[in-house]
């Protein structure tokens, strides 16, 4: 199953290494393929440092792609993740 | 100008010139290997050992590919990520500050794709390696070769294998060709003695 789905950045830092972490940990068990695309460049969101080479701002729009058995449920859990800042607050 | 002529030459001109690959580039005894494979099959792992044996890693995880003339070049996308490996169980680790300079190079050409797959005994379809194999990036054809992983294989030696063997094959020399040409001579031999006799 194919699944596409845009979301946006809410950290105050962006996409930086604790969110980046959180993704990686969250897609590890996923049977799906998974890329995220920004501003034209396509990357496996499974790779910390792809994640990390995209440089994503707050703000900034993410496209998800997923293709797998597990997409539905792994896209569900993502979205979330970007939704609550990836458990990030700040002051 | 022609509408066919112009459609052409308009599809040529959207033709991307450039790509970020998930894989990892290496040079290895002169050539450069684009590694390929899903995530978690042990891509930056042969990396890492292939740069222990004394060969050079030019990026890791994601290849930044250009389309030269006739050529590919493979580089980091990304200056301040660049000669950075993520090791599971290690986390992130710096090639050029562990290994030295001499264990990097900032860009290469591509000569050939190799992809590490799950081992599946149905596969060994051309057990001789006589089947040339090909892959395209960016409209270029690459020699491309599926390498089956599985516990107990020496995977760094298998790519020195696969590289040492495809530079003899440039230099002209197809082992498995020949290797099939010399039994076809030796039945040929064997054919004309017993008609002899």
């Amino acid at each position: 199953m194919k699944l596409v789905r845009t979301v946006h950045v809410k950290n105050e830092r962006g996409l930086h290494t604790r969110p980046a972490t959180t993704i990686v940990k969250l897609l590890n068990n996923s049977k799906c393929d998974v890329s995220f695309t920004h501003q034209d460049e396509t990357i496996n969101a499974k790779s910390i440092l792809s994640i990390l080479m995209l440089a994503a701002r707050k703000d900034s729009k993410i496209t998800i792609t997923m293709n797998g058995e597990d997409a539905e449920r792994t896209m569900n859990s993502l979205v979330d993740a970007f939704e609550n800042k990836f458990g990030e607050s700040y002051p | 100008m022609s509408q066919s002529r112009e459609k052409k030459v308009n599809s040529m001109m959207k033709k991307p010139l450039s790509m970020t690959f998930h894989g990892t580039l290496m040079d290895i005894h002169g050539l450069g290997v684009l590694l390929k494979g899903d995530s978690f099959s042990g891509k930056s792992e042969v990396a890492l050992s292939l740069v222990d044996r004394g060969h050079r890693l030019i990026s890791d995880d994601a290849v930044y590919i250009v389309k030269k003339d006739n050529y590919l070049e493979g580089k980091g996308k990304d200056e301040q990520l660049r000669y950075h490996m993520e090791i599971r169980g290690i986390g992130i680790i710096n090639i050029a500050q562990l290994f030295g300079i001499k264990s990097v190079r900032e860009s290469f050409k591509i000569d050939l794709v190799i992809e590490l797959e799950m081992f599946d005994s149905k596969q060994s379809e051309d057990p001789l390696g006589l089947k040339e194999k090909y892959c395209d990036i960016l409209g270029i054809q690459l020699p491309y070769y599926p390498l089956p992983v599985n516990p107990g294989r020496n995977i760094a030696l298998l790519l020195e294998t696969i590289t040492l063997n495809q530079r003899l094959k440039n230099a002209g020399w197809h082992t498995a060709i020949e290797f099939r040409n010399k039994l076809l001579r030796k039945g040929r031999r064997e054919e004309k003695l017993e008609r002899l006799k």
